[in-house]
């Protein structure tokens, strides 16, 4: 068998156009690659006909972006038309879109290859997939060790070189968190940046949807056919640029601040060690950084489980058995308690907690105790987030505090989830972009991730550190 | 108190309409009690400001012309049930 999806997206796309493959050849490498990596247990559904259909659709067709050709999956929030769309839950095992989300539109129009839909938590809800109804995700690195989430299936897809490309989401770190986990470079967008536009909804005013990538270039340019204005989502921007065209620039120069925060003792020590290099390396380089504290941010934690939860109890309301999804058998007497069991039978336990603790935060007067009191909050960490880019470029810091950990580690504690997403929920608070880039392993041989964080719609200065770190980190460039 | 009431776990349960029997009272009790503990840390904050934050974009009303735009959606095709144009449910006359 063939091994062209090692190689780099501009190397792939040179032999698409001298026909020494076709996409045919890409698209069974990929559907080979998912057999070898079955007990990752990446994909929750496959598409494999459709794919072969395409491949050989587009064996006619000019080769006409650097995309053209090229697989990729979609984590399973994301809807697809007449492509089984479960988000993970029991719920919807059996919904299938009669739309598709407009990123799913751009992709086909770039044509692009849709692979099948991707392993995740359910409703995007956890940090370690283990919140799936289709079972656990194994990290890539190690079998025994979670994948993180929510986009775990999206993370190690790439990281095991099944796909070259995924889509995730992030709320709380979901994008991050697991490309931490896993080796990979992952970006959470400029909240607007991407319509959301087909994305089943969490909590709307921190999702995103991003791109996961084996390198920086790459991720860069697959975040070049997602961006820009929908009609269908009035929180999108119109925003298009060329992503790619900082990378390879000189850094010198650059001002980049490191919240205390971030490297407080809270922090596994090797990771530490591995950032604190990382800012020898920049200062070596004529790079200013400098330590900060940012107002607020200790309080990211208890904000996400108001701000997050409350929007979920309301957008998962829709769920009520009646128009799709799971509906119960249950001999019921009133139409309450057909929602009821409906919703019992149909949602895990972590979905089920944060409807629960949403409804309550919204209910009376815990509207004004903690909601109200949670966007007061939330405002004062995006203004000091602001105030911090007056005066520097980026932010950095690790993207976790810890590596990936065991299985049922969070077991008994039901602030896990929230808690493992400390570093990355500041950046979905104030609505700026974030991503995780690889910079080295520790000695149990995981994967470290470096969390940059930049300023609304600064994607491109994020893309150019990151690609210099990359570089001198020996990391994937292919 | 490191436990919600019985009655507080019947309340939000039925807030967020979902069923719970003995057994998932006896969790959440402990497990809702456990995030709730972790959302009260804000009650230490004072913000003296009224501003907020409610989405980190600016939203504006878009408006459009109010014209039919037949999107050719099969809103039946994932009903649990249906009966040629409607989505069928079970019948309650007695509330």
């Amino acid at each position: 068998m063939s091994n062209y999806l090692d190689l780099s997206i501009k190397e792939i796309n040179k032999k698409l156009i001298n026909k020494e493959i076709k996409p045919l050849d890409l698209v069974m490498e990929c559907f080979n690659r998912i057999e070898e990596n079955k007990e990752y247990n990446t994909f929750i559904t496959l598409d494999k006909e459709n794919a072969i259909k395409k491949a050989k659709e587009l064996e006619n067709k000019e080769v006409d972006n650097l995309l053209f050709g090229i697989p990729i999956a979609i984590k399973d929030n994301i809807i697809t038309k007449n492509l089984k769309t479960t988000c993970a839950s029991k719920i919807l095992s059996n919904f299938i879109p009669t739309y598709d989300a407009t990123v799913i539109k751009k992709i086909k129009e770039k044509n692009m290859i849709i692979i099948g839909k991707l392993n995740m938590d359910e409703f995007a809800m956890g940090s370690t997939n283990e919140t799936s109804y289709y079972g656990n995700v194994l990290n890539s690195y190690d079998k025994e060790r979670v994948s993180g989430g929510s986009s775990g299936g999206s993370a190690v897809a790439v990281s095991r070189g099944i796909v070259p490309f995924s889509l995730g989401s992030d709320t709380g770190g979901s994008i991050r968190q697991p490309a931490a986990f896993n080796g990979v470079v992952g970006l959470k967008p400029t909240y607007g940046r991407i319509s959301r536009y087909g994305l089943v909804a969490f909590a709307s005013s921190l999702d995103q949807i991003g791109p996961f990538s084996r390198n920086v270039y790459e991720n860069a340019l697959l975040l070049n056919i997602l961006c820009g204005k929908d009609e269908k989502d009035l929180t999108s921007s119109d925003t298009n640029e060329d992503f790619t065209r900082l990378i390879g620039e000189k850094i010198d120069g650059m001002k980049i601040a490191v919240p205390n925060f971030y490297m407080s003792d809270v922090v596994n020590k090797e990771i530490k060690n591995n950032i604190e290099n990382i800012i020898e390396l920049l200062k070596d380089n004529n790079v200013k950084v400098e330590y900060v504290d940012i107002d607020y941010v200790e309080y990211a934690v208890p904000l996400y489980q108001i701000i997050a939860l409350a929007e979920a109890s309301s957008n998962l309301a829709r769920f009520d058995g009646v128009r799709y999804g799971y509906q119960t058998d249950k001999e019921v007497s009133s139409i309450d308690e057909m929602y009821k069991y409906t919703r019992k039978e149909g949602f895990g336990e972590e979905v089920k907690r944060r409807m629960m603790i949403g409804s309550y935060v919204l209910s009376g007067k815990n509207a004004k105790t903690y909601y109200y009191k949670a966007l007061k909050i939330r405002k004062k960490i995006s203004d000091s987030f602001q105030k911090l880019f007056e005066e520097y470029d980026l932010v950095i810091g690790p993207t976790t505090t810890d590596f990936a950990g065991k299985f049922n580690e969070g077991i008994n504690d039901a602030t896990k989830s929230f808690n493992d997403d400390l570093f990355t929920i500041p950046v979905n608070m104030a609505g700026l972009p974030g991503m995780s880039i690889k910079i080295g392993e520790g000695k149990n041989k995981l994967p470290i991730g470096l969390q940059i964080i930049g300023n609304k719609f600064d994607e491109a200065k994020m893309y150019k550190l990151a690609s210099f770190i990359e570089k001198e980190v020996g990391g994937k460039i292919c | 108190m490191n436990e919600l009431t019985k009655e507080e776990v019947l309340h939000v349960a039925d807030l967020a309409k979902i069923e719970v029997d003995e057994n998932d009272i006896i969790k959440y009790k402990v497990e809702l009690k456990q995030i709730m503990n972790q959302i009260d840390l804000i009650n230490k904050v004072n913000i003296d400001e009224e501003e907020i934050l409610i989405s980190p974009s600016n939203n504006k009303n878009i408006y459009r012309e109010d014209v039919f735009v037949n999107e050719d959606v099969d809103i039946l095709k994932n009903a649990p049930k249906s009966n040629g144009n409607y989505i069928e449910i079970k019948r309650f006359l007695n509330e």
